[in-house]
Parts: C-alpha cells; sequence; structure tokens
C-alpha cells in the first residue's frame, strides 16, 4: 500500500484567495492511501520543499502529490525536492489548483473549493499507481538551423557560429537581410539602415561556421531535442551560383518587366534580378514564372542555329553573360534541390509582413498618392525607385502637405486587435526626416494615441513635435480623392471635439505588422502552435520567452509578435544562447515519459507504425513474427499509439492507463 | 414577378407622388406590387431601435411575417425603412435568442417569424432582377446630355453586412450610377459622395447641423459636378436636399439651385408617367428638367 503525502499551496492569495485551504487539506487527508496531508504558505519556497523531504527522510512517505500551481514552471522544482528527499522523482503528481481552479473560479469561492478537492482527489488517485522511473540521455548534433535571415536570424546565426558551432542559416529570399534591408533610416539614433545592417550581412555570408542557404525554404523537420533532421528545399535558381559574380550584366540585358517587390511594387525589376544592390550573396536568379524565353530558349532546351552564321541563336541574357553562370541549355530541375540537415537546435526568426493599403477602402487605396509607410520608407532610400528623391507616385512632383494616419489595422477588431508597436517611432521617424530635409512641407500625424515607450524614444517624439510636425488626436475617417492628385483627409479631432478636413498631396498609411505568410504552417511542421494573433507562442511569456513547447526549438524576432531592432536582435541574441545550452552540455536529457510496446503481446498489426508523428515506430522481425519496436531518442511520449492500440500493448509511462482509468475514476465519483 | 411593397411613413405622408412613382414603374416594368395589407411602421431609427432592441425586431417581425405568408420579397424606396427592416431581420437571424424572444410574443397575435422574406431598396431590386439592359429596352424617354449628381443614401450602403444586395465596395458605390447611366444620364462624380446629408434624427434634434452638412454637400456637387439634377436612392435624402435648399438660400449660404428626384420619380418620367403625378410635391423647380426628359 503507497504512502501518499499531499501538500497544498496557498501560494500567497492567489490560490487562497478563492480556494478554502483547510477544508481541502481535511478532505485530503482521509483519502485512500493518504497518511499525511499539509497547507503552507509557498510551497516552492525552501521551507515549503523541506517540508517534503523532510516526511520523505522520516519515512512517513514515498509518494508526493503537490497541490499547487502549473507544471510548466513548478514541476522540476517539486521533482528535484523529491529526489533530494531521497524518492525516485517520478513519484510525484501535481494538482493545478491555481490554473484550473483558484484563478478562473475567483468569484465562486464554494465550487473553487469543491473542484480543488476533485483535482487533488484524482492527483492522489494517480499517485497510488506511479512507478519509478529513470531519465535517458541523449547525444546531441553539435550544429543548429536558423529559420530566416533578417536581422534577427542573422546575429542569432552569428552568435552561434562565434561560439563555434555549426549553423545553417536558411531564408526563403535570394538575399539575406530581411525587412531590416528596405529601411532607409533607422530609429532612434537615425542610423542608415543599409550602413548598419551590410557588415552583419557580409559577416553572415563569410563565416566558416555558417552555412547560408538562401533562396531555401523548410520543406519538414522531424525528431527532438539534440537530434532534429530537417529538410530544406533549395529553389531553383536557374544560374550557376558558383560561376555567377554578382556584375548583374544578365539584368541589364533582360527585357521582362515584373513588380519588384523589393520597392513595395513601385517599380519594376527585371525576370533575372539581383534582389538588391547590397544583396548577399550577391547572386542573380531566374523569375521563371516572368521569364519571357527569348530567343526560343526556354531553359533546357539546346539553341537553334543561325542558318547563315552557323552560331547558335541564345537570350540576351546569357549573351551578356561572361562567365558561363547563365546557362539556358542545362536541364535544371523546377523543383530545386531537397537536402537533409542533422541539427541540436532550431531557432525561428521568419520575421514579419506589413499589411497593403488595399482593404483600406476609406483611404482611397486606389489613388497612388495613397502609400504604405514601407512604401515611404523606399521612397526616401537611397536604392529606392526615386533614387531617394521625395516624389509622389502619380506625377513625380514634391508634395506639399503630407498627412500620416497611424493604426492602420492594429487596434482595430476588423484586422487586428494588437498593438503593431514600432508604427508611431518609424511615423514619427520618416516626418523627421522629411522635415529636416525640407522644413517647408506640412507634416500633419493622426494619431489615437502616441506609444513612444522606449529608451530615448519620448525625446526623439518631443524633438520632432518641436521641429513643427503637427500632431493631431483623432481617427481618420476617410480619404477623398480630389482633382488634382490631391487627397482629402478627414477625422474627428477629439481635442476640438469636431470634425477637421485637411488637403494634403500624399497620404501614408502606417498599416499593421502581419505575421509573415505561412507562418502558421511553419509552426505547425514543428509543433508549435500560434497565439490567436498569428504570431508564434513563446513557452512562457515573462519567464521562457524565446523557448517554445517544443524543447529545442527557440524565436526571437517579430515571428513571435511586432517589435523593434533594438528588441529583435536581444531576442535573437537571448534565443542564441539559450540554443547553445543543449550543444554545449553534448546531451541532453530526455523525459522517461515515453512509449514501450510490450513485445511478447504485440500482434504487429502496425495500426501504430502510420500514427506516429515523430516516426519513431517500426516493425521489426523477431523469430518470424513481426512486432512494433518504439525508437526511445525520437519517442516524444505524445500517447496516440498508447491510445490507438487495438491489442492494449503499448504502456506510456508516466500516463499508464491504470493511472489515467484511476484519474477519471476518482473525478467521477 | 411580384413583389412586396413597403411605403413607409415619410413616403406615404410626405412624398405620396414618390409613391405613385413606385406604383407606375414597377407594373410597367412588368413587376406586380402587392400592398402588403396591415404594414406598420418599419418602426424608424430614433425609435424603438434606439431604447428597445427586441420592440424593435417584434414590429419589424410583424411586417415580415406579412410578406413571408406571401411568399414574397419586400421593397421600399426609403433608407430608414430598409435599414431598419434589414437590420431588425439581421439581428433576429443571427441572434436565435433575440428571434425566440419576439416569436414569443408574436405568438399572442397568431404570427411567427422565419426569415424567409428579403428587404430590397427599389433601385437595387430592379438592378438584380432585370438589370440596366432591360431598363434601356423599356423606356420611352431618355436622359440624353442630362448631367447628374447621385446621392446614394447611407442606409443603402451601411452597415453593409446586413443587406441582401451588396455594393462590391461601399465607399464607392455604383449600382445608382449604372442604374442612371442605363436611363442616358452623364453622372458626375463629387468628393461627398457618401457623405450623410444630415437626415434622420439630425435634421429633428439639430437643424443647424443638418443644414451645415447638406450645405457642404450641396456645394461639393455644385463645384465639381455642377449637375443637371440631383438623383437620390432613398426617400429622406430626397425630402433633405429637395427642401433644404430654400433654407440656404434664404440664410445666403448657396445661391443657386439644383432640382432633385428619387430614382423611382425620374424611372417613372423616363417610362411616360405623368410628370404632374409623379413629381407633383417637390419644392424644386423640376418643370424644366420634365420638360427636357419628355420634351
Amino acid at each position: 500500500m503507497p504512502r501518499i503525502g499531499v501538500y497544498i499551496c496557498h501560494c500567497g492569495e492567489n490560490i487562497a484567495g478563492a480556494v478554502n485551504v483547510e477544508e481541502v487539506r481535511k478532505y485530503a487527508e482521509q483519502l485512500p492511501g493518504v497518511v499525511l496531508a499539509r497547507n503552507y504558505l509557498f510551497m516552492c519556497s525552501d521551507p515549503g520543499q523541506e517540508l517534503i523531504k523532510q516526511d520523505i527522510r522520516n519515512g512517513l512517505i514515498d509518494r508526493v502529490v503537490v497541490a499547487a500551481c502549473t507544471p510548466r514552471t513548478h514541476e522540476p522544482i517539486f521533482r528535484k525536492a523529491v529526489e533530494d528527499g531521497g524518492l525516485n522523482k517520478y513519484l510525484l503528481e501535481m494538482a493545478n489548483i491555481r490554473d484550473q481552479d483558484s484563478w478562473p473560479h475567483w468569484q465562486d469561492k464554494e465550487g473553487a473549493t469543491e473542484k480543488a478537492k476533485k483535482l487533488v482527489a484524482s492527483a492522489v488517485a494517480k499517485a497510488a499507481y506511479l512507478e519509478p522511473l529513470e531519465d535517458r540521455f541523449v547525444e546531441v548534433t553539435r550544429a543548429s538551423l536558423v529559420v530566416g535571415g533578417g536581422v534577427s536570424g542573422m546575429f542569432a546565426a552569428l552568435d552561434l557560429a562565434n561560439m563555434g558551432y555549426k549553423v545553417y542559416l536558411v531564408e526563403k529570399n535570394p538575399s539575406v537581410g530581411g525587412n531590416m534591408a528596405k529601411l532607409d533610416k533607422t530609429f532612434p539614433t537615425n542610423d542608415c539602415s543599409a550602413c548598419i545592417l551590410t557588415p552583419i550581412m557580409v559577416q553572415v555570408g563569410t563565416h566558416p561556421n555558417i552555412e547560408l542557404l538562401t533562396y531555401s525554404e523548410v520543406e519538414s523537420v522531424e525528431g527532438s531535442v539534440g537530434n532534429f533532421k530537417v529538410k530544406v528545399r533549395k529553389k531553383q535558381t536557374y544560374i550557376d551560383w558558383d560561376k555567377c559574380t554578382g556584375c548583374g550584366d544578365c539584368v541589364n540585358a533582360c527585357p521582362a518587366k515584373v513588380p519588384n517587390e523589393f520597392n513595395e511594387g513601385m517599380n519594376n525589376r527585371k525576370a533575372i534580378y539581383i534582389e538588391f544592390p547590397q544583396a548577399v550573396p550577391k547572386r542573380a536568379v531566374v523569375d521563371i514564372e516572368h521569364c519571357l524565353n527569348c530567343a526560343k530558349r526556354v531553359m533546357g532546351t539546346q539553341p537553334r542555329i543561325h542558318s547563315k552564321t552557323g552560331e547558335p541563336i541564345l537570350a540576351p541574357c546569357e549573351k551578356a553573360c561572361k562567365t558561363g553562370a547563365c546557362d539556358r541549355s542545362r536541364a535544371y530541375n523546377p523543383e530545386g534541390e531537397l537536402i537533409e540537415l542533422n541539427v541540436g537546435t532550431i531557432i525561428i526568426a521568419t520575421g514579419y509582413k506589413v499589411m497593403d493599403k488595399e482593404p483600406f477602402k476609406e483611404y482611397s487605396p486606389q489613388s497612388p498618392n495613397v502609400i504604405t509607410a514601407m512604401q515611404l520608407e523606399r521612397i526616401l532610400s537611397a536604392t529606392g525607385p526615386t533614387d531617394g528623391q521625395l516624389k509622389r507616385p502619380s506625377d513625380g512632383e514634391k508634395p506639399k502637405t503630407i498627412a500620416f494616419i497611424s493604426c492602420v489595422g492594429s487596434r482595430d477588431k476588423r484586422f487586428h486587435t494588437y498593438c503593431s508597436k514600432v508604427c508611431c517611432m518609424y511615423m514619427l521617424k520618416e516626418a523627421r526626416l522629411i522635415k529636416e530635409k525640407y522644413p517647408n512641407i506640412n507634416i500633419y500625424i493622426f494619431f489615437i494615441d502616441v506609444r513612444t515607450g522606449g529608451k530615448d524614444f519620448e525625446e526623439y517624439y518631443n524633438y520632432c513635435r518641436n521641429l513643427g510636425i503637427r500632431m493631431l488626436r483623432g481617427r481618420v475617417g476617410a480619404v477623398d480623392e480630389l482633382p488634382g492628385d490631391r487627397l482629402r483627409v478627414r477625422a474627428f479631432d477629439v481635442d476640438l471635439g469636431a470634425p477637421v478636413e485637411l488637403e494634403a498631396d500624399l497620404v501614408v498609411l502606417a498599416t499593421a505588422i502581419e505575421p509573415a505568410p505561412a507562418l502558421e504552417e511553419l509552426g505547425r511542421k514543428m509543433g508549435i502552435t500560434c497565439g490567436s494573433e498569428g504570431f508564434l507562442k513563446e513557452l512562457h511569456t515573462k519567464l521562457y520567452p524565446v523557448e517554445t513547447s517544443v524543447k529545442g526549438i527557440y524565436i526571437a524576432g517579430c515571428a513571435q509578435g511586432p517589435k523593434d531592432i533594438p528588441e529583435s536582435v536581444s531576442q535573437a541574441r537571448a534565443a542564441s544562447s539559450a540554443a547553445a545550452v543543449p550543444l554545449t552540455l553534448g546531451k541532453v536529457i530526455v523525459e522517461p515519459l515515453i512509449s514501450e510496446v510490450n513485445q511478447r503481446k504485440c500482434s504487429g498489426c502496425g495500426t501504430c507504425v502510420q500514427l506516429c508523428p515523430y516516426s519513431a515506430i517500426s516493425l521489426v522481425e523477431d523469430k518470424g513474427k513481426l512486432h512494433s519496436k518504439i525508437d526511445e531518442a525520437l519517442c516524444a511520449g505524445c500517447g496516440i499509439c498508447a491510445a490507438a492500440c487495438p491489442s492494449g500493448v503499448i504502456t506510456l509511462h508516466g500516463f499508464t492507463n491504470t493511472q489515467i482509468f484511476a484519474q477519471i475514476k476518482a473525478l467521477a465519483s | 414577378m411580384k413583389v412586396g411593397f413597403f411605403v413607409g411613413c415619410n413616403t406615404a405622408f410626405n412624398r405620396p407622388d414618390l409613391e405613385q412613382a413606385v406604383r407606375y414603374a414597377f407594373p410597367a416594368l412588368g413587376i406586380e406590387l402587392d400592398n402588403l395589407e396591415g404594414q406598420s411602421c418599419c418602426p424608424s431609427w430614433g425609435t424603438m431601435p434606439s431604447v428597445d432592441v427586441v420592440g424593435w425586431c417584434v414590429v419589424g417581425a410583424r411586417n415580415h411575417t406579412i410578406a413571408e405568408e406571401k411568399g414574397l420579397d419586400i421593397v421600399t424606396v426609403c433608407g430608414s425603412c430598409y435599414g431598419s427592416l434589414a437590420e431588425s431581420k439581421y439581428k433576429m437571424d443571427t441572434h436565435p435568442e433575440i428571434k425566440e424572444q419576439v416569436n414569443n410574443i408574436l405568438k399572442d397575435f397568431g404570427r411567427e417569424y422565419k426569415g424567409t422574406s428579403n428587404v430590397r431598396l427599389t433601385f437595387y431590386y430592379l438592378y438584380h432582377e432585370l438589370g440596366p439592359d432591360k431598363i434601356k429596352e423599356a423606356i420611352k424617354y431618355k436622359l440624353d446630355g442630362l448631367k447628374v449628381a447621385l446621392q446614394p443614401g447611407c442606409h443603402t450602403l451601411w452597415p453593409s453586412k446586413v443587406y441582401y444586395d451588396k455594393e462590391e465596395d461601399p465607399f464607392h458605390p455604383r449600382v445608382l450610377k449604372e442604374m442612371c447611366e442605363a436611363l442616358g444620364a452623364t453622372v458626375g462624380h463629387y468628393t461627398r459622395l457618401i457623405d450623410c446629408c444630415g437626415m434622420g434624427a439630425m435634421r429633428s434634434t439639430d437643424m443647424e447641423k443638418s443644414l451645415k452638412l447638406v450645405e457642404r454637400k450641396l456645394l461639393s456637387m455644385k463645384s465639381e459636378v455642377n449637375p443637371d439634377l440631383i438623383v437620390t436612392g432613398c426617400s429622406s435624402c430626397l425630402i433633405q436636399l429637395d427642401t433644404a435648399q430654400e433654407f440656404l438660400r434664404n440664410s445666403k449660404k448657396i445661391n443657386f439651385e439644383i432640382p432633385v428626384l428619387h430614382y423611382m420619380q425620374v424611372l417613372a418620367l423616363c417610362l411616360g408617367a405623368d410628370p404632374e403625378k409623379v413629381t407633383g410635391l417637390a419644392k424644386t423647380n423640376v418643370k424644366p428638367i420634365i420638360e427636357r426628359i419628355v420634351g
């Protein structure tokens, strides 16, 4: 007969404010198998843990139930206490009477107390059947994968590489750089974005420990911490990158015109293109969808021969290429190349996308002079469509009056309820850059709140106001197109308490930051969920902000939520140090909470093999009989096989059928 | 083709000439009108909808059941009736608890709201059921050369989710424009097209603000289109734009007059209706326009 000790935590007022702890303690005392029940103000404190250790050392108990908060943060602490007391650490069960009881039922004290009793009874019932388990260790592959080559991904990769680890940096575009490469200047110091980013890009491109995989995407992820198997698709560039020097001759020769993504669609690029002047690697790619196949030079076919000269008839890009990198006769695989990487840890830093203007019909998106702030960023940039000249799109004139509209798509229940966090500052920055250069341009910023929390941000805001940038508190209801390419901005000025109207030559929408496209799908491939707003979810908002629910996978930058460059870089460097821990240790503890097959009784039907999401189960032949075998290193303990086994011969340790049924019975009684 | 005609109080008591226009135009286009005997107040904005959601829905639902029993859709010329009836229907169709409360009350009158009839505004109904081409074929007189400014009306556009007939982009409505072009009009764009005309509750509570809105609207029309005629999609807009001009002239806010007609009046004229019957109560001088249309 097991001897169970129950320890109930007040958690200060967190639990005791809703649950009558003493009543629960008395109830627990008389449960079958329970030899003692205690309560304490903070069970996780040293004296609280000491209670448990003493009772074990005194030989009073051999099973422990802690009714307190969430095992997510506190199970390791109590397991350690149980182990220090002298018991196997898996002889512990937790009942979460805070997150699942006192907090949600704060208004119903009686109900909360009754529910606490049920949760404790259920934990006690399971505890009676707990069995000692031993930790396992697996060897770690000392390499890391970073997904996303923006400023976050690059810093994460550089840090790990500088620690001496091999890093694979996967980026979907032809060049690293991300959104930051598109920016003109960066707040709060107004340093040139390209000037501070380009050296980082070059370091990433030349670091001996970094293998740069641009124009590539993650296809699938298998395995677990220490040993992930990642399939990466290198998209087809149709250019031999070993030979390409990035000279740009082919680009100049190409006649096809395609909207330029890097300039936010405000001018055209060619079908064969180099993403932007500072691209790393500086290599050309062919956008095959828009390629015109000049001279009927379809990829992978032999050129026709000129009837008079006897020379092959080549496409302009081929003719221009001096190194032979552009060779359309080669039989390229349109699917690119699928490569497999083995890594110990993964960092996701896939960044964000800014909303475009189309959904905002009230702001006349059909007008070329209504632009997004990212488009203005490109107009201001020396590498942009106007070579840095402030020209409005409709006629290239310099605007006399510019209106900025804040919170476009952010803090708006039609689109995103969250604050995009960076818009107030980037609007001020863009306004300041213009005002400092052209003091005669009138600039108005329509806002609903100015949020400039951050080091030196409020000072920046005040500086902008003193420059004469006018701030108007009020939601903009409409932007109308007027004759002569003018725009009428209509808003409700909250300070005046009246509608106001303003005629402008250029309207800039501070559109929201959104999760990168397909982020949810990438999350699914890795087993990480997204929050309701679509960004990847961290393990714990405050304490584990770069960890995810999957061990060994970390997140950094805007993939986790909107943030500015200083914050993204900080988080990237935090993620790299977290991701380095398993690599440094060389081996990781794997909880023994995994499935095991009773091979003698297994009929070899193979049901579990198909169902296992981690490909951890295979059928093996033994003495002419098939039965399934679970690879301990790959099993993540999800329990799908145990639930599905028609013969009931798979046991999920820590969650055995006997334990679960005992819990259910206790809850139902 | 048959449809229930919800006349509405504004049309019946203030502009019966508009009612006559509908009663002429629909049959002339081969659509039979049912009188929906027993119809009551819609009820209008500023009354029950502001104070008692279920009460509002009960009165609205009672009107709906009259059409439901006959298996007909409802058409109206009035933006307020259109908005009130469509919104009460939307409320009941999307909130089962409201529908249940409504039907509990309606039971006492031997009625039950089912939600089977749709609420339509006349020009949207004609646009979708006949289409501009059929109308082009049916008319006797054309608006050739006539320059028109439009007033679609706010309730015809918002909240767009409650309406059966929708504009692709309510910020840039085009159905009324296409319907006027089908009559041969040249439709000019002005930048305050979707602004409020100042009618509705504002007219009865704050005349000064109401006139300010209509003044701004008229000035925008005059300077940007300089129209021969204003065509409205809503009877309340019709009344506001038609009657406010004299006020504004007297207080020297404007120095012009633009004739105003509802789309159904213009359509009835084009189909050959007696001008006196279908436009006789206009305050603005519509005679020269009528002469240009019917020659």
